[in-house]
């Protein structure tokens, strides 16, 4: 039977008219389990308001003033590239299936801006509302979801109760720390609170950036022109910055904890070296430090792959792969509904097939041991 | 008609194309037809970027290039060549045509 249809012609393609993804008809199946590690929900601020406690933050956040902060930078590519959602778990459900995977963590996508609040009594609530949002729709009756406690960077105290009220829940996997918008590194001791609640509850810390648009640190993406130049530098930049700040820190020297580097790819992973060089000539500004900076990173830290750089020349996987601290350290994450989401096919079609069924589900197992 | 086990199937007329590229389905698998100053082609609707429904993206007809809806990757009308010198995601999986008198066949 044949069908056929006019593809319209669109030289200049109105960005009113959303293109949407699709799907193929035949996604490549994986023939074995995949954890996605990073997938993102669309929370929306009515989500969050029917968590919200009756106070002035909650009118505030239900007036025609409140937005949650936005960089307004355009995934589409001038209308090529297309848009998905997430509505709610059944959605979630539905693209699990179609692209093969067992688990999620879910993540949030308008809290990736949260950081950027500037009134922290509203920070607070709406971190409190996303984590009770998340537990009651998300969690509490989906086996297959996984979810990470929402901290607001604004008050780590907050932060630290949060964690005290869900690390316990059998389905919180770890902690979701904004490294946009801190006032400080994420390295400095106002955020300890934090990391002594996340370790006390066997909780693994995950840094997740955005790309931001204006000037906000740790980097000043205005400067740039289009969302190419901002998006290539702001996740890898954002994680290098606060991994700069907690490793120099000793955070991870003096809490036992996991971190996971969330949606930054692994291109810009040597840069860890360069820490080291810089601590071998000035070991006395890190006094936490007994060992190099590199060596703390091939313990304490796992590395999402996503957005894979399959572009990458032969013959240099290998070598990243162990410098981000070896095959046991890389995770998959499909990212999706987000614009640059990879499928699970990217890692047979990039990485050596001996490390599939390491990056596949076998190392999220370790970097968040109560998947 | 046959081709081999392969059988012939009419998508559209030369006429179509030409006005707009198409999209045919044929045994339930979906197709993006161009056509080109020399050829008409049909390639499978399998980004080889990532996997992505190359058919279900845009079309730039000015400067004669599918782009996937997945992540914007772009490839030429002609022999479904991505324009630029990528390892990965080099080139559109084609489909067997036919043009005979004025119209268009996919061998499926």
């Amino acid at each position: 039977m044949v069908k056929c249809m006019s593809k319209q012609a669109e030289p200049a393609p109105s960005q009113a008219d959303v293109l949407e993804k699709g799907w193929p008809e035949k996604e490549e199946r994986i023939d074995q389990e995949v954890i996605d590690c990073d997938a993102h929900i669309r929370e929306s601020v009515d989500d969050l308001l029917k968590y919200m406690d009756d106070t002035e933050e909650k009118a505030y956040v239900k007036s025609d003033y409140f937005q949650y902060p936005k960089d307004g930078w355009d995934r589409s590519a001038g209308g090529r590239a297309g848009y998905a959602d997430v509505s709610g778990p059944e959605a979630e459900m539905e693209i699990m299936e179609q692209l093969g995977l067992d688990t999620s963590i879910i993540t949030p996508t308008a809290n990736l801006y949260h950081g950027l609040l500037g009134n922290k009594d509203v920070a607070n609530e709406l971190a409190r509302a996303y984590n009770r949002y998340l537990m009651d729709v998300w969690l509490d009756d989906h086996d297959i979801f996984k979810g990470m406690v929402f901290v607001p960077v604004q008050d780590p105290d907050v932060g630290a109760e949060e964690i005290e009220k869900y690390g316990d829940n059998d389905d919180i996997v770890g902690v979701f720390l904004n490294p946009v918008g801190p006032e400080k590194g994420l390295g400095d001791e106002r955020y300890e609170p934090i990391y002594e609640a996340a370790s006390k509850h066997d909780l693994t810390v995950g840094l997740h950036g955005a790309a931001t648009t204006h000037s906000t640190f740790p980097l000043q993406t205005n400067y740039f022109h289009k969302f190419l130049e901002v998006h290539a530098i702001s996740h890898p930049f954002q994680q290098m910055a606060q991994i700069t700040s907690i490793i120099c820190r000793g955070i991870p020297e003096r809490y036992d904890l996991r971190f996971v580097s969330m949606e930054a790819g692994i291109g810009w992973v040597p840069y860890i070296y360069r820490l080291d060089k810089e601590f071998l000539a000035r070991p006395n500004e890190a006094p936490h430090l007994d060992r190099l900076p590199s060596e703390v990173w091939n313990d304490k830290f796992w590395i999402v792959s996503q957005p894979m750089e399959e572009t990458i020349p032969d013959g240099t996987i290998d070598g990243l792969a162990q410098m981000a601290g070896g095959w046991d350290n890389l995770l998959f994450a499909t990212d999706w509904p987000h614009w640059d989401f990879d499928a699970p096919s990217v890692v047979k079609k990039t990485l050596p097939n001996e490390h599939w069924s390491k990056v596949y589900h076998e190392n999220a197992r370790e970097a968040y041991p109560k998947i | 008609m046959s081709t081999g086990s392969r059988q012939e199937h009419l998508v559209c007329s030369v006429q179509d194309v030409e006005d707009h590229p198409q999209v045919a389905t044929v045994n339930d698998r979906k197709y993006i037809v161009v056509l080109t100053e020399d050829d008409v082609y049909a390639y499978q609707n399998i980004c080889p970027h990532q996997g992505g429904p190359i058919a279900e993206g845009r079309v730039d007809t000015e400067n004669c290039k599918i782009i996937c809806p997945w992540h914007g990757w772009e490839f030429n009308f002609e022999e479904g060549e991505n324009p630029y010198d990528t390892k990965i995601g080099k080139r559109l999986p084609q489909a067997p045509t036919v043009v005979r008198d004025k119209k268009v066949y996919i061998l499926d």
